[in-house]
């Protein structure tokens, strides 16, 4: 039916009743066909809708996981839009949420499964039975293990599902056949170097955004709020309003940035320096928080000079005493307190004993030659003058002391993104954040944070269920280093043969560093690769089988990740269209060629029940039968949930960090670091994106992503609603730059270096830091004219940081001229 | 008194998402290339651009759709009363069984952009999306913002208004001095209407 042979609908008032998918009979089949159901009320002046409402979640890993009302008419997906949250602070949508119709739709579907017809990536394919494509990827599998071993067989995915079933089904499937992974190595600057200063609570975490509201003062590092987590503006705004001031500190001016009370232009990859700095004011002015150092830092706390690491009392003599058993390993701990300074008896004493033990100065303790922690910090910060860092940061030394000055006026938070990490020197400016927190006090109370947008995982779910056949112990391979074991066939020193790639949740020729060495080293040399993909990506192209996935609203899962602490139910709303399956039916299918059909239960429903069943469930109320009640599950406690309260930081020993003792990298790839270097926050060059990169010469333009409000990640890239906003690729520049080039304003330029090229409509644009360039991230090949933005990022990495420093990257850029 | 509906766009929480325009475009079942209510950047032509020279810069954003004049320039102009004001709240409407097409309304309605002729509406989808009761869109006629006249009289907000993830809009009755709308333009640091010289007298309401 055609929109204009529908009958026109009488708009005068009334009231609809509208049908509930819950009320009419609580079960994930009630009904995809979307008839108007007999068993609802009906008065004789309103006509009963034939609309459905159904529960939803918006699943792409923008970060949010928003709850959805999905409504369904006549079988099919009308509209998506924003689900009541309990509390109806949390309540948010945006632009995408609300056309996710599209996606379900969209002409990029694919709706059976494929086999490659002709050469891989020439995007030429014959449709195939189920049957046909999960034999051939059973006996393949099967026979790559039999020969090479299971670690043959590799998986890889990301992201853009915030579901537990689909990736619950593949974690048990592929732990029971032991498959090697591919570590995407993301976002990884703020993990290692936060978390290495308070102990790992989550990957991202901080007090959720409902607590900005208690700041006075609130920093945003590099994080473009009202582009990439639109759903948190409103806490800021909120704040705003409840007179707290907000800076922003970025290269690129944001609509954020519009908003902001002070906008700072920095150097791309410098956020380091400017901390180190900022710390260098606030010690030289004595503005720190000397009770919170004490009781909450390792500030006092004796470094030998000799070997860096802490003087403990076992160094002075003392025996270590017997702790409690640890769970984990079944043996008893250790207990060996790190010594202090005690300067009221010039002697050393056994850590919080006393109340004011020295936070500065150097000591010998039985021989021993020490400084306190605070003292080597203080000694790294010295280094860094206004004066100094602004050379280094284009920051003005009159700027750079009144953030300092900002910076203790508390309560303050920083809430830091992900651009001044994505660069391979982006563990530092985090481990200097989490050391400015520590000196400052700015933790563990309203309003007191560092840390960057709260991204959570419930860990209360009944995780041994994905173990149920085993945990893999096969390697984790970084993806930056794939190309390298496929062609050395090792992996630290042990023999490692990538047989097979299977892909879900993932695109990564489209999104991952340096596209072509991706294909050239990986997509163009392993013998076997299947993606499970609802839409055809670039990566898809690459596979030799493609198998297609049912899109969120076609199955039931359950979602328990995001930024808003809530447990959300996802119902099944709609059949899948053609041949598609749910992931949960592939890996069923997948089990029973394989012989473990016995570790996954008969229905989905079963699973989830199964999964919501612990302590932690029962403790929040949380069960199957309560969350399809449909309203979603908060596991966090009392607004606002504020980090570190408790003043105690899941570090060894309890307190902040700033000194790091045994520094570890995120990912054993078999590299040495250097350990001395990741002790403290340090200020060293990026890799490539820095000025006096002899490489600059020719490159002149650091090219910076974005993560646009049309898209996330790879996902909505043929959303047509989201296209007539945002047509085609784009990049843009300053006005003086692009003057300097010849540009106008919506000419095709390209961008290049030596790994690739990339061609988009130049927007000019003021917005944007002279001497960079600014990308929305993540169109697929195919819409760009030629080249793709991945192609330009290198897989170049950080050793402790093991991340895709997606920034780091030197271009220049010229008039398309045509070609591919 | 009677009820006057308006609107109130805070543009100190407005971020030009898009969501507003978005959600209006999926209510109301907007056809291909067509949209009711769109982002204005009050300092450039291209998007999210500022105004000033780097990093000395200004940007603010506000949307801009039907303004449900009190003295609406379209009202007089229409020849067949296809476009008319609704008397309980002062929606100005436009019925598409009544519009010839001949644009005299776009011609005379001086904010430029927020209606569109629609030749032949065309859909990606093949089937009806949206609101159940949204309104038809019947070819070669003019098209406009109703302030989702379908959802008011169920009883819910305009899309716009509901939707924004930014809390940036309000919407009610202007004479109500409890309503959120009147509340938000009451203490509001500054308002303005645009375009206030044509002496149209806009029902919306651009605040901060």
């Amino acid at each position: 039916m055609s929109n204009t042979e529908i009958s026109k609908m009488n708009v005068s008032r009334r009231t609809f009743l509208k049908t509930s998918a819950i009320a009419a009979g609580s079960t994930w089949l009630a009904s995809s066909l979307g008839c108007s159901s007999g068993a609802s009320s009906e008065t004789d002046t309103a006509p009963v809708s034939a609309d459905q409402i159904f529960k939803g979640v918006c699943r792409p890993n923008c970060f949010a996981g928003c709850p959805l009302d999905v409504t369904v008419r006549e079988g099919k997906l009308v509209k998506t839009a924003a689900a009541d949250y309990p509390d109806p602070q949390f309540n948010r949508i945006c632009l995408r949420g609300m056309c996710q119709v599209d996606n379900v739709y969209a002409t990029e579907r694919v709706l059976y499964p494929m086999k490659r017809a002709g050469e891989r990536g020439e995007d030429k394919w014959e449709q195939i039975t189920w049957e046909e494509a999960i034999s051939e990827i059973a006996e393949k599998w099967q026979g790559y293990s039999d020969e090479f071993g299971p670690e043959s067989n590799f998986k890889y995915t990301i992201s853009g599902n915030y579901g537990v079933i689909n990736g619950g089904f593949y974690d048990t499937l592929f732990g029971a056949m032991n498959f090697s992974s591919v570590d995407i190595c993301l976002d990884m600057g703020n993990a290692v170097g936060f978390n290495r200063v308070a102990g790992w609570a989550g990957i991202w975490c901080s007090s959720e955004a409902a607590d900005l509201v208690n700041a006075k003062n609130i920093f945003v590092w590099g994080n473009n709020i009202t582009d990439a987590q639109i759903h948190e503006w409103h806490f800021v705004a909120d704040a705003k309003e409840a007179g707290a001031k907000l800076i922003v500190i970025d290269p690129t001016f944001t609509q954020l940035a519009a908003k902001a009370d002070m906008f700072v232009s920095i150097r791309p990859a410098s956020d380091a320096a400017l901390i180190l700095s900022m710390m260098n004011v606030i010690i030289a002015e004595d503005l720190i928080d000397k009770d919170y150092m004490t009781k909450h830092t390792v500030a006092p706390f004796l470094v030998r000079d000799d070997t860096g690491m802490f003087l403990r009392m076992s160094d002075l003599g003392v025996a270590p005493t017997e702790g409690p058993v640890n769970p984990a390993t079944g043996e008893a701990t250790e207990i060996d307190p790190v010594a202090v300074w005690n300067p009221s008896t010039n002697a050393v004493v056994v850590q919080d004993s006393v109340e004011a033990p020295a936070l500065e100065g150097s000591f010998t303790a039985n021989g021993i030659a020490c400084k306190t922690a605070f003292t080597l910090l203080k000694a790294e910060c010295d280094k860094y003058t206004p004066e100094y860092a602004s050379t280094i940061c284009d920051v003005p030394v009159e700027i750079i002391n009144e953030l300092a000055h900002l910076a203790v006026d508390g309560p303050v938070t920083h809430r830091v993104g992900w651009g001044p990490q994505a660069y391979n020197n982006g563990v530092h400016p985090h481990h200097a954040g989490g050391a400015m927190a520590a000196i400052t006090g700015m933790m563990g109370d309203n309003g007191k944070c560092y840390g960057p947008a709260n991204w959570d995982i419930f860990s209360g779910f009944n995780t041994a269920l994905t173990a149920k056949g085993g945990v893999a112990t096969s390697p984790k391979v970084a993806v930056m280093e794939l190309p390298n074991v496929i062609e050395s066939g090792t992996f630290k020193g042990e023999p490692l043969v990538p047989k097979s790639l299977y892909i879900y949740m993932g695109n990564p020729v489209n999104t991952a560093s340096d596209a072509n060495r991706m294909i050239e080293k990986v997509f163009k040399k392993i013998e076997f690769i299947v993606t499970a993909d609802s839409v055809m990506t670039d990566t898809a192209r690459w596979s030799d089988i493609v198998l297609p996935s049912a899109q969120f609203f076609e199955y039931e899962d359950v979602c328990g990740r995001g930024q808003d602490n809530f447990i959300k139910w996802n119902q099944k709303c709609i059949d899948p269209p053609g041949e598609v399956k749910p992931d949960t039916e592939i890996v069923r299918m997948l089990a029973e060629a394989l012989g473990f059909s016995d570790l996954f239960p008969a229905t989905d429903q079963e699973w989830l029940a199964e999964y919501m069943k612990s302590d932690a469930c029962e403790a929040i109320g949380l069960s199957y039968e309560t969350l399809s009640q449909g309203v979603p599950i908060r596991y966090a406690g009392e607004v606002p949930m504020v980090r570190w309260r408790d003043g105690v930081f899941l570090t060894a020993s309890g307190k902040m960090e700033f000194y790091v003792e045994k520094p570890t990298a995120f990912l054993d790839q078999g590299q040495t670091i250097d350990i001395e270097r990741e002790r403290l926050p340090r200020f060293f060059e990026p890799n490539e994106a820095w000025p006096t990169n002899p490489l600059a010469a020719q490159y002149p333009y650091v090219l910076m992503s974005e993560r646009p409000r049309f898209r996330v990640h790879s996902q909505y890239a043929y959303n047509k609603i989201l296209r007539e906003l945002d047509p085609e690729p784009t990049v843009k520049m300053n006005p003086a730059d692009a003057a300097s080039k010849g540009f106008e304003n919506g000419d095709y330029v390209e961008c290049f270096n030596d790994r690739g090229h990339a061609v988009a409509k130049l927007s000019v644009n003021d917005a944007i830091r002279p001497g960079t360039m600014v990308y929305p991230k993540s169109w697929e090949s195919k819409q760009h004219l030629a080249g793709t933005w991945s192609e330009l990022t290198s897989m170049v990495y950080d050793p402790v940081m093991v991340n895709q420093n997606f920034m780091d990257v030197l271009v220049d850029v010229k008039s398309y001229e045509g070609g591919n | 008194m009677t009820v006057k509906l308006g609107m109130v766009i805070d543009r100190s929480r407005c971020v030009a998402c898009g969501t507003c325009t978005t959600a209006c475009k999926v209510a109301n079942n907007l056809s291909d290339d067509v949209w009711w209510n769109r982002v204005v950047n009050e300092m450039s032509t291209e998007r999210d651009a500022p105004e000033g020279t780097y990093p000395n810069l200004k940007m603010s954003t506000h949307t801009l759709a039907c303004q449900h004049c009190e003295n609406p320039a379209c009202v007089s102009v229409c020849p067949v009363e296809a476009t008319y004001k609704r008397e309980e709240d002062g929606i100005v409407m436009q019925d598409g069984s009544l519009c010839i097409g001949c644009k005299l309304c776009l011609d005379a309605c001086p904010y430029t952009g927020v209606r569109t002729f629609v030749e032949e509406p065309k859909w990606h989808i093949d089937f009806k999306m949206g609101d159940e009761n949204a309104a038809e869109h019947v070819a070669g006629t003019v098209e406009k913002c109703t302030f989702c006249a379908h959802r008011i009289d169920s009883d819910e907000s305009p899309a716009c208004v509901k939707y924004c993830p930014a809390r940036a809009r309000a919407f009610g009755d202007l004479n109500d001095p409890e309503s959120d709308v009147a509340k938000k333009l009451a203490s509001a640091s500054k308002k303005e209407q645009l375009k206030v010289e044509e002496g149209t007298s806009p029902s919306v309401f651009i605040i901060n």
